[in-house]
Formats: structure tokens, sequence, C-alpha cells
């Protein structure tokens, strides 16, 4: 069985609506799509048929760092729920969902001209929740209202906070690894693009 | 616990003018194809529904309607306070030609008798019901239109929902039309926006002056000249709770 089933494919090959949904695996587990009202959706596998997802609102921003862990890079990104009512974050406060270490699947799905599903959603990235923050920018201009913001913090791969980020691969950092490896030894000679011998030590 | 919404009384306020309701919706263009036609791609899942009334006429022959005005933009003001709207789309409703001259009908008691001012029990020309239980999130239903003539589309219609409150909906497509014996309708339409939430048989449907929890989308300025005329306006965008 492939991935992306032919059908789901066949649908996302033709015109459609993109419906994006994002699943958090706490208990009860957080069901969001980004739309206005809610839909009856579930991700094959991971949700019970007869799932509703919560309409979240209207998608403003995708995240930069929806990426694989690809070259030893993963990314954070971070998820944004901005115009929340301060009286659902003293909520949240009181009755901390526990989030770290959830998964958390981002899916999409292709939705027909009544925005009724073509096919179920699938899951295109999973990562795992850290914490979550409330978040509010200051007030730069006083004819618009300030808007509040529960940002959800999503890793993938192992970047977690307390891990450093093996971005660049220098020899220090292989040291921390291997405290005798010369296998980065050269890292910082090289630069984009140039063709590396391998090394005669 | 949010503040209860207000209610927008068309008794004291009045437009003159409205942009009709309409769905603002969040279109994203897919690339342009080699015939150099743009697909477009929706990611808001359907829209909000939004409304425009202009031109409220104010003046000092009229000062409740100052106040009014006054009251609910103060209120409202931010678009933290939400507000039921009655929609004035009585010329996009199933009504029949006759009845929209002919206002509401107006009930006595059985014995025949008025309240001691005068008044009965009020009651829209056109009516109807839900016929059939649908999903939240749907965009077909099943209703029915008692005392008004055949849907054609772009009928607005409002629901009454138990947690998401009023919510107005419109008639994209009828697929399916029945004329009863009584000169009633059944009816399955396509509708937008979806479902707001689950519905299930015999629910009323307000084909008469829909209503929708909404709020500002901007905020009102209400010019006065000579402090006594002036005609400010409200523009309202759907909203949840």
């Amino acid at each position: 069985v492939p991935y992306i089933s032919a059908e789901t494919s066949a649908a996302f090959r033709g015109i459609y609506n993109l419906g994006m949904f994002l699943r958090l695996d706490t208990d009860p587990a957080l069901h969001l799509w980004w739309g206005v009202g809610d839909i009856k959706a579930a991700i094959p596998d991971l949700d019970v048929d007869g799932t509703v997802y919560i309409g979240g609102g209207v998608l403003t921003e995708v995240p930069d760092g929806l990426e694989m862990l690809i070259n030893g890079r993963a990314d954070k990104a971070d998820w944004i729920l901005s115009g929340v009512s301060p009286e659902h974050v003293e909520a949240l406060v009181k009755d901390d969902p526990g989030i770290t270490g959830k998964s958390v699947t981002f899916a999409a799905a292709p939705l027909d001209d009544y925005w009724q599903l073509k096919a179920p959603p699938v899951p295109l990235w999973v990562g795992t929740a850290e914490r979550w923050v409330e978040h509010m920018a200051p007030q730069e201009n006083p004819t618009k209202s300030r808007v509040l913001s529960l940002v959800m913090s999503v890793t993938s791969g192992d970047t977690t906070r307390s891990l450093p980020y093996y971005a660049t691969w220098t020899d220090r950092d292989q040291r921390i690894v291997s405290a005798f490896d010369l296998f980065c030894a050269r890292v910082s000679r090289y630069y984009p693009g140039q063709a590396i011998k391998w090394p005669r030590f | 616990m949010a503040a209860q919404p207000l209610e927008f009384d068309l008794n004291f306020l009045r437009p003159a003018q409205a942009i009709m309701p309409r769905i603002l919706g969040g279109a994203v263009e897919g690339g342009s194809a080699l015939n150099g036609i743009t697909l477009a791609s929706d990611a808001s899942g359907g829209g909000l529904v939004a409304l425009d009334y202009q031109q409220f006429t104010l003046n000092t022959t009229n000062r409740d309607a100052i106040l009014f005005y006054n009251k609910l933009m103060v209120a409202l003001q931010g678009g933290v306070r939400l507000c039921v709207v009655p929609f004035l789309t009585d010329i996009l409703s199933p009504i029949t030609d006759a009845d929209l001259l002919n206002g509401d009908i107006i009930t006595p008691f059985s014995d025949g008798t008025f309240f001691s001012d005068g008044t009965g029990f009020y009651q829209p020309q056109v009516s109807g019901t839900i016929l059939n239980d649908a999903d939240v999130g749907s965009a077909e239903v099943r209703l029915t239109v008692v005392g008004g003539r055949a849907l054609q589309g772009g009928e607005w219609f409002g629901l009454n929902h138990p947690k998401k409150s009023f919510r107005a909906y419109c008639v994209t497509e009828v697929t399916g039309l029945v004329a009863l014996p009584n000169g009633n309708f059944n009816a399955v339409v396509k509708i937008r926006p979806t479902l707001r939430e689950t519905i299930s048989a015999n629910m009323p449907v307000d084909w008469w002056r829909p209503r929708c929890l909404m709020r500002l989308r901007e905020d009102p300025q209400m010019l006065l000249q000579q402090f006594w005329r002036g005609q400010p306006s409200f523009s309202f965008i759907e909203a949840f709770t």
C-alpha cells in the first residue's frame, strides 16, 4: 500500500480547495483545522471515525520550518494561534494539558467545491510538541487592538532545548561526541561547493 | 465567561443601504498554467459571513437611534463583544411578491383577543423546518419552505444552533425541489458556509430576516454634522465565542 493512496493523489491532482489539519496527541487529542467552522474528518489510523476537527480560524502563515530531518538539520516550528481570549489562556494555565513529548501531526486534504473532503487527510509532517507559551507583542499602533497568541513549539527529529544544535559539523561539535575523532578536523577549511578529497591522515 | 452578545434592533436603527451578506474566503493562487489560467485554491475552509450596514439615518427627530447607534458602537468597539445581527435580506428570501408588502402575520389568542396594547403574536409570512439530520461541516441540507415560493438559489436562511448560536447560510444550488399539494416546498439545497454545528430534523429555519452572531470588522465612527445628523455605518463579520 503506498503512503498516499491512489484515490488521494488523484484528488490532489484535480482542482481542489486545501484543508489543513493539526492533531496534537494529548488525552483527549486536540483536533484543529484551518477553517472557520468545524468539520468531520479523520486521519486514517490516527483518528476514530466521527472525529470532529475544530475550526481554528483562517490560516495566516505557514511556518518555514516544516522540514524533515535532512542533512543532520532538524528544525523547530512554532505553531501560533492568534486572537486567544485571556479567559481561555487562564483556563489553560490552571489545567495545563501537558503537551511535552506528545506527537504532533500536520495533515492536508483536498476539499471539493462544497468544502467536503474528497479524500481523508494525509499526514505530511510529524513532530514532537515541546512547550507552549503565551505571546503578546508590544502595542505599536494604538488604533489597532493587541492580539494575544498561543505559541506551541514543535520539534522534528531530536532538537529539543537540552540538546546542542549540530547544524554545521564543526570539529568542536564532533569532539563533543567523540573526543579523538579527526573526521571534522578540516571542515573549517572547506567552502560550499568545494570538491573534497578524501584526506590522507 | 465572555460577555453576553448584544441584540441589534432593527426597530431602532434601520440602514438605508447595505452591502449584502457575503462570504469572505482566502483564496491562494496556485501558479499559472501554460494556457495562462491561474488556478486558485481556497485554504480558508469555507470563509466567514460578512455584512455591511450603511447610511443609518440619524437626526434629532430620532434621538433613540442616535443613542442606540452610540451604545452599539461603544460596546462593540475593538471587536471583542459580539452582537446578534438580523439580516435585511427580505428581497433574498423565498417570500412571495405579494407577501413582501403584507408584513408579518399577526395572530390573536385563540378567542380572538389581542394583548392589552393591541399587539398579537408576530410570525413571518414564510417559514420552514429542517427535514433531515446533517453533520457539522456538511454543505447539503434538506428543508421545507412554508408559505413561500420555490427556491431558486441565492436565498439566505438562518438557524439557531444550540451551541454556536445564530448562524446564517446562503442557498447556492437547489438540487431537489418538490412542490407539495398544500403549496409548500421540500427542497434539497447546497449551502455556504458549511454547517457550523450538527443539525437535527424539525429544527426551525428562519427564511425571514435570518440572524447571525457577529462582531465589528472595523471600528466605526459616528460623524454627526452640526451634532445632529449623520449617516454612519457598521461593518460586521461572523464571530465565534
